[in-house]
């Protein structure tokens, strides 16, 4: 997989800091309609007014004056590789990343495409009448799903972020399914080209019409740097009655970023909405994909995997919105904390009244490797449905000395035997992220807990 | 083993200063209760009991702080709800980094007999070291509809299959006192159920 050059080298980018005219500047830029520059300029107007939350970590350093919010894509980006930090550098190495895919995954390069599976994908969806393309290019070829869909389940003024991503989003990814279509391979990010793939301030909208089925992939397991610290991506998913949508996200951003996204779905009668997320970086992650079942028997699942070691919070969880009969959700969470990581587990289960027969199990299990980490969990059930069943259980341990002994007993040594403990922990979580993830994430792990032992 | 009913008690917070079993027992309160657990060798345990009916509205903020290590606590809280009764229980564990070898514990139960009783629950876990064992589970729901069936099916009206199903709810918490040596007091306190079930 090679870097492209690309044919026009001039970089449009706007002055730093955030204004209305920056807004309508990005807006100019793109070429927008009208009525999506005033979404972007009422966004501002909410932002200006939103407190940052009083509740989670510490978010006093985030400085929006010096972050500049519009960098078309062209070959080159702002950063060079020797301003990489070396510990990634060293984490490419030991992954066997190759080359390109390294400047890629930098920031360096910004470009990267696979031509010959992209040209083969294509061709499967085009067959198959299925959208998917960047969010700029939605708006241009297919404006009437966004007109119809932004910005209706993460409103402008949801919370400070979602505000912020709403008057200055660029690239994400749209994909609409047609009815009955079900798209066997998963759609990731890398099939687009020509796109800011690891856009700050993505958006992404993803239709499931009735019957049809896809799974989404973001991100990758090898870590990914950016000079500019904010990630603030909103990604807004329909599934409709029978449909079935996955949505995998590998998040492995580098320390220094503040990522800070809201996920949600809306499930019809009967649909199905599984989230899939494992927070492996970043310096501040504040995420929880969340599913509003709409419809009767809709379905909701969110699989939540995080690790925190050093100078990390990742603070996750997930949300299930009750508001139909015979509706059901699952939310497992599995945090992995050591060297003074802090991992914070949120969620909220809210049986609506009329949510009769409606059932809810959340299970979240905490990992703390050392006397420096720590472990917090807040969940939130709300109940006004005397007709529903809501369970919660949470466990917060270390890893236990008779297991280690036991392995060591059977010829394991005591870092060997660890690794074990902790694979074994998060599996049931890595076996639902597609295979070469999984041997990716497996390895991402294993790196992380060298040095822990002891 | 010292036991204090503080269902009447106003004090918020509650000190455990001595090592041995400490157990404590309330019905139908609301307010903030804070356990401060100051001595190793502590084992603290905790019982809460609510029945709700018509109006009723409890709202309870439990606390168990282990400042020492080589303790442990231990919380259940099991709750009917009836007609338009509203129950919100905030529950907090914290166990600081110089408490090591703490097991500390959080379980709540609630079951709804009504379409509009509403209950809100938020078991709470601040752990700030690895040499620990901590856990919590709450469940909310309905009787199952299959047991009242199947004592139905026996002869047994709905209303008497539910008091016994009722009863046996409340006993695993009545069981678990008996078993950390609470045994007099028990008599009382299901005569006191008995007779607020059926009021």
């Amino acid at each position: 997989m090679k870097a492209k050059k690309n044919k026009d080298s001039f970089v449009y980018k706007t002055k730093k800091g955030l204004s209305p005219s920056t807004v309508s500047e990005i807006s100019k830029l793109k070429n927008e309609p009208s009525w999506m520059r005033e979404k972007r300029l009422h966004a501002y107007s909410l932002f200006k007014k939103k407190p940052i939350p009083s509740w989670g970590p510490d978010l006093s350093n985030l400085d929006f004056n010096s972050i500049t919010y519009f960098l078309r894509a062209t070959e080159k980006t702002e950063s060079t590789w020797d301003k990489v930090p070396d510990d990634i550098k060293k984490t490419y190495d030991k992954l066997g990343i190759p080359e390109a895919e390294k400047q890629f995954l930098a920031g360096v390069s910004a470009q990267y495409e696979s031509e010959v599976v992209y040209e083969n994908v294509k061709e499967e969806l085009k067959k198959q009448g299925v959208l998917f393309c960047d969010m700029d290019t939605a708006l241009k070829k297919h404006p009437q799903y966004l007109y119809e869909y932004f910005g209706t389940l993460v409103p402008p003024n949801d919370n400070m972020f979602a505000s912020l991503n709403s008057a200055v989003w660029s690239g994400g990814s749209f994909i609409y399914v047609p009815k009955g279509v079900h798209v066997d391979l998963p759609l990731q990010a890398y099939f687009r080209i020509n796109a800011e793939l690891f856009g700050q301030f993505e958006r992404t909208l993803i239709i499931a019409d009735e019957g049809s089925f896809v799974h989404y992939i973001e991100g990758c397991t090898a870590p990914q740097y950016r000079t500019d610290s904010l990630h603030a991506a909103v990604v807004e998913i329909f599934v409709k009655k029978n449909a079935r949508v996955r949505y995998t996200t590998v998040q492995n951003w580098s320390k220094n970023i503040y990522n800070l996204v809201t996920k949600r779905a809306r499930a019809e009668e009967n649909a199905i909405m599984e989230w899939v997320d494992a927070n492996i970086g970043s310096g501040i992650t504040m995420k929880y994909p969340g599913v509003f079942l709409a419809g009767k028997g809709a379905k909701g699942e969110v699989l939540s995997l995080s690790t925190a070691a050093k100078g990390q919070e990742q603070d996750t969880g997930a949300k299930m919105i009750h508001a139909a009969p015979n509706t059901s959700s699952r939310i497992i969470s599995k945090s992995i904390v050591k060297d003074g990581g802090v991992g914070t587990f949120r969620s909220l289960v809210d049986m609506q009244e009329g949510a009769t027969n409606a059932s809810s199990y959340v299970s979240c299990d905490s990992l703390i490797l050392d006397a420096q980490s720590h472990a917090r969990t807040y969940p939130y059930m709300r109940v006004k449905e005397g007709d529903s069943t809501v369970e919660h259980e949470a466990t917060v341990e270390k890893i236990g000395e008779e297991k280690i002994w036991y392995l060591e007993n059977r010829g394991v040594s005591k870092e060997n035997a660890e690794s074990m403990i902790v694979n074994g922990f998060v599996d049931p979580i890595a076996k639902e992220i597609p295979l070469e993830y999984a041997i990716e994430l497996n390895r991402l792990i294993q790196l992380e807990m060298e040095g822990s032992v002891g | 083993m010292q036991f204090h009913d503080i269902t009447t008690d106003k004090k918020k917070t509650h000190v455990v200063q001595t090592p041995g079993t400490h157990v404590f027992f309330f019905f139908n309160k609301t307010g903030d209760l804070s356990f401060d657990i100051e001595s190793k060798k502590a084992r603290v345990y905790i019982f809460g009991m609510y029945l709700g009916k018509k109006k009723a509205r409890f709202f309870v903020k439990t606390s168990q702080k282990h400042s020492v290590g080589d303790s442990t606590s231990s919380l259940l809280i099991n709750g009917v709800f009836f007609d338009e009764a509203v129950f919100a229980h905030e529950g907090l564990i914290t166990i600081p980094k110089e408490a090591k070898n703490v097991a500390a514990e959080q379980y709540g139960h609630n079951v709804l007999m009504s379409k509009k009783c509403s209950v809100e629950s938020k078991p709470f876990l601040e752990i700030d070291t690895h040499d620990v064992t901590c856990t919590h589970a709450v469940t909310t729901g309905t009787l199952n509809k299959e047991q009242v069936r199947y004592l139905m099916t026996r002869g047994i009206s709905k209303k008497k299959a539910q008091i016994l199903m009722l009863s046996g709810f409340f006993e695993e918490v009545f069981a678990k006192m008996h078993d950390v040596g609470i045994t007099k007091e028990i008599d009382a306190y299901k005569e006191k159920l008995r007779e607020y079930q059926t009021s």
